[in-house]
């Protein structure tokens, strides 16, 4: 792979609880600042309540109206940062990673009419036509829906179709927004928690939030460091929840990537960890690292900051860790307190230099789906 | 340009009227797989048979990736996890939740035949098998994978008249379910003697596209029209399209016709060095060009 031409991050959006923009954002990070709030879902019969990230845009979290504007503003961000000529944007294709899609939306309009089983079928190509219609781009659309590794795939599968000359440009987006069947539904899995502590002793699960993120990757390059070198994804016939936690396929799926990226595991810098703090998710990734690391290089896992943005975190979270390491630093994992003998591996408590190299970003979901992406800053 | 060969295919498709009750996969899922899987919705049922069915007589390789594709995905379980939470006002049950992910379709399918590899679900309305296949052919193309097993899935979900409306479909809109499914492989330096294969080719720009077609002379091949073909585009290649030779049998609606119009033609079993091209809308003014030679 060493004759693959370089695919360069040229442009980024993001919106989350951190911040309106890529750059607040990052800001945020580098300050360590952790913003949860907690949302009751009305109309069950169990009143539910469940602690959230959620994207500060002063609207009602579950209004479908959301939608358009959230999606074209971090777009819209990325695309400026890429400076593209008009004629190059028209020609963008989109490769779109959700696993929720528009949920929301669907389900406030079957709401309203007061009829259940007539459920629209939005979601797979709404979000999409959201960009199409604001921004002129997007005539070609890729959607991923492999759950927590949607947005990973979509970055893996456009950077390949890039080093095939297919397209010189891709724009990819991750969606995740706050809709009644994910909280629901993974409140209803008993995986919820009030804090995120990956890979600490007392991880008791995960904290959703809502997040999108943009990315344009490009065949040239932009004011940016940053390179997406490659990625791999597998399907693990263990469970369809979980990886497997003897760390096989975890292992394999990291390996492949590096591979594909001729990078050899001494070489990675660090590891952007998947990192959720379900206790069965942390157990297989850590023995996956251990397989492949002997001596793993410094890790962080970046959900303390945004939640679990389920399948848009792999742009959210390739977005914040590669500003992360624009600006020379490794992060921080708050929520880390006490190691886990059972792991036997522990997160950066605080943030560190990031030296020029690799490093991987590691992303799990439902449906036995592992990703892996390996990043260069130069 | 690129060419693979089809190492093996399998076509379901059933037609659903209204009053019908949908038959029972059981048998065939038995035929395919040796394990009973109990928590699977239908849309999973019908990836396994599908699948199964494809690779009963064609192991494929340890490296083979998976690319599932759905226009509406798993409609059945998303509808159910409605109704559990409005109708209801209860949490979701967890594995109709669970179903509701596309990617748990992919799961089983690889669980069943025995894959450990690249694991994509992939979903667009109307043509969501030919994005598959393209994602697939770039990994062939890379290497990445040296088999691809590509498939597409829609389920029908009773009762018919709201899956029609839940499609904006008409009221008497002739319905169906169905999973097509092909293993492909690098046919480098070229097809085997023999074998089936499909070409794909991205025709990125009308003209161009036009003239490319005028080439192949589709007056002595089968053609087709993807169904999301808009008029403007088919106008726009009225000069390369032989009326005479257009095939367009008349499916019952899913989300991916396409995909049965292709498996169905190698169902079909044609002899040996028959083609058949089917056209599609590629981008804003392209043409994605896949044809089939027994």
């Amino acid at each position: 792979m060493s004759s693959a031409p370089a695919i360069h991050v040229r442009g980024v959006g993001l919106d989350c609880a951190l911040g309106r923009d890529a750059k607040s954002c990052v800001d945020a990070l580098a300050q360590g600042r952790v913003n949860t709030v907690e949302v009751e879902l009305e109309g069950l019969l169990e009143p539910l309540r469940i602690h959230y990230y959620r994207i500060a845009d002063g609207g009602v979290l579950f209004d479908p109206e959301r939608f358009r504007p959230l999606i074209t503003r971090v777009a819209r961000e990325a695309l400026d940062g890429a400076d593209l000529s008009a004629a190059e944007r028209r020609e963008l294709p989109l490769f779109l990673g959700s696993s929720s899609f528009s949920f929301g939306r669907s389900e406030i309009e079957e709401e309203s009419r007061g009829d259940h089983a007539h459920k629209p079928l939005l979601g797979f190509e709404h979000l999409a036509r959201i960009v199409q219609e604001e921004l002129d781009c997007g005539a070609e659309v890729f959607g991923l829906n492999t759950a927590c590794t949607a947005a990973a795939n979509a970055l893996m599968v456009a950077s390949r179709m890039l080093r095939l000359g297919i397209h010189r440009h891709a724009l990819v987006l991750g969606v995740e927004l706050a809709n009644h069947t994910t909280l629901t539904g993974f409140s209803g899995l008993q995986l919820t928690a009030s804090s995120v502590r990956p890979f600490d002793r007392r991880r008791a699960g995960i904290v959703l939030g809502e997040g999108i993120g943009a990315v344009v990757l490009s065949l040239d390059p932009g004011p940016g460091r940053i390179r997406l070198r490659a990625g791999a994804c597998n399907g693990d016939a263990f469970s369809v929840t979980a990886a497997n936690p003897d760390g096989s396929t975890i292992a394999f799926v990291q390996a492949q990537a590096l591979a594909q990226a001729g990078v050899d595991p001494a070489q990675v810098r660090g590891i952007k960890t998947h990192g959720t703090a379900s206790p069965m998710n942390d157990i297989g990734e850590a023995a996956g690292i251990r397989r492949l690391f002997p001596s793993p290089p410094p890790i962080c896992a970046l959900k303390p900051y945004l939640g679990h943005t389920l399948g848009a975190c792999g742009v959210n979270e390739l977005v914040l860790f590669a500003g992360a390491l624009e600006r020379g630093f490794f992060p921080a994992t708050p929520g880390f307190e006490e190691a886990d003998p059972e792991l036997g591996l522990a997160p950066e408590r605080s943030a560190r230099e990031a030296l020029p190299g690799s490093y991987l970003l590691n992303y799990f979901g439902f449906g036995g789906n592992n990703a892996s992406l390996v990043v260069e800053r130069t | 340009m690129t060419t693979f060969r089809i190492a093996a295919s399998s076509h379901y498709l059933l037609g659903v009227a209204d009053g019908d009750v949908l038959p029972s996969l059981e048998a065939r899922l038995a035929a395919v797989s040796r394990e009973r899987y109990r928590r699977i919705d239908r849309f999973i049922a019908l990836a396994i048979v599908g699948a199964g069915e494809c690779v009963a007589r064609a192991k494929p390789a340890a490296d083979c990736g998976l690319y599932l594709a759905s226009g509406v995905g798993p409609v059945g379980s998303n509808t159910q996890v409605q109704e559990q939470l409005c109708r209801d006002k209860l949490t979701p049950k967890p594995f109709n939740f669970v179903n509701t992910l596309g990617s748990a379709a992919g799961h089983y399918v690889a669980k069943n035949v025995g894959l450990g590899g690249q694991n994509l679900f992939i979903s667009s309305r109307g043509n969501a098998f030919q994005t598959a296949l393209q994602v697939a052919a770039a990994d062939l193309r890379l290497g990445i994978v040296s088999q691809a097993l590509v498939g597409a899935v829609e389920e029908c979900v009773l009762p018919l008249d709201v899956h029609r409306r839940r499609q904006g479909l008409a009221p008497d809109a002739a319905m169906a379910e169905g999973s097509h499914w092909m293993l492909l492989e690098s046919s480098n330096p070229g097809p085997k003697p023999g074998g089936p294969s499909l070409e794909l080719e991205r025709l990125t720009e009308t003209s161009a596209a036009a003239a490319r077609l005028r080439e192949l002379s589709l007056s002595r091949i089968p053609w087709a029209l993807a169904h999301d073909t808009d008029p403007s585009r088919e106008g726009s290649l009225r000069s390369a399209l032989p009326p005479a030779t257009r095939h367009a049998p008349a499916l019952p609606f899913h989300d991916s016709r396409d995909a049965a119009l292709l498996a169905g033609w190698l169902a079909g079993s044609p002899p040996p060095g028959q083609s058949f091209a089917l056209l599609g809308p590629l981008g804003r003014s392209g043409v994605l060009r896949i044809a089939l030679t027994s």
